[in-house]
């Protein structure tokens, strides 16, 4: 298994395990009729799909797709190193800046939402861009 | 790889990537506001990553990895490529949605989410159909 796919199921592993134990405490919250900040929700299901899904998903694509070319797996190693780099610290910085935003709005963590979201979504399209022309059929 | 994988996985990262976009505009208002508009994007943010997205992977994968019939190979063909034109249209109506209403109002845009509705419900339905006899153990490493 690729040093860069272990990266990305082992970030995923912790994401899953975060965002089940966040997203108990919200079911036992609503169990329990505690009041807690509604910003917590958008975070929960961010660090599910995106930490853990979509980070598994990353992982094992680099993995198991055919290679790009005979002794060169990938097209550009170097871009699913910023893949990984990009999603985990947009994903880190929304999961601390989001409710933080949210209970007490400054613009300076407004700001710093933005940066979440223009490095999760370039995350998004790298990964397009690195794994494009592994998506092929035999003999290619 | 098979032909109907590449399409599912292709549409697929398409789909998250885009998905993604539309998410970090979404996430641009949430933090300097002044964008109200870009909320109409969060139906299609949500059903782009998750049906179009990881959905789409997985058929691809399972289309792909799920062990073949004996003398049919992959099973009816036809199943899986009706799931993937009905599943995609499904993911383009939702996807323009936004557009639709904004152009003629709420009622189109509500029958566009109906019939991305059946769409959806008919390409799950036919993949399973399709799935199914496949998902069985391997001939090859039977005990």
């Amino acid at each position: 298994m690729p040093l860069l796919t272990r990266y990305f199921l082992k970030t995923a592993i912790i994401y899953f395990v975060a965002s089940f134990c966040l997203g108990g405490y919200l079911l036992i919250a609503v169990g329990l009729q505690w009041s807690v900040p509604l910003v917590l929700q958008p975070v929960y299901w961010h660090m599910l799909l995106v930490g853990w899904l979509m980070q598994l998903i990353f992982g094992v694509a680099y993995w198991m797709f055919p290679p790009f070319a005979k002794g060169q797996p990938h097209r550009y190693p170097a871009l699913g190193w910023f893949t990984y780099a990009a999603l985990n610290l947009g994903l880190l910085l929304r999961v601390v800046v989001e409710p933080w935003h949210g209970m007490r709005p400054h613009p300076a963590l407004g700001w710093l939402l933005v940066c979440s979201a223009v490095l999760q979504a370039a995350a998004g399209w790298m990964f397009l861009i690195t794994i494009w022309a592994r998506i092929r059929g035999r003999g290619r | 790889m098979p032909r109907l994988s590449r399409f599912f996985l292709r549409g697929g990262f398409i789909c998250l990537a885009v998905g993604m976009l539309a998410g970090g505009l979404i996430l641009v208002q949430k933090g300097i506001g002044g964008f109200p508009f870009f909320w109409v994007l969060l139906p299609a943010h949500v059903y782009l990553v998750l049906v179009g997205g990881v959905t789409q992977c997985a058929l691809g994968v399972s289309y792909w990895i799920l062990p073949r019939l004996a003398g049919k190979g992959r099973g009816s063909t036809t199943l899986a490529w009706s799931s993937y034109w009905a599943l995609n249209t499904a993911i383009l109506l939702v996807a323009l949605h936004p557009a639709v209403e904004i152009a003629l109002g709420a009622p189109a845009g509500g029958a566009t989410f109906v019939c991305g509705g059946v769409l959806q419900g008919v390409a799950a339905i036919v993949f399973a159909l399709h799935a199914w006899p496949r998902i069985r153990p391997s001939q090859t490493r039977q005990r």
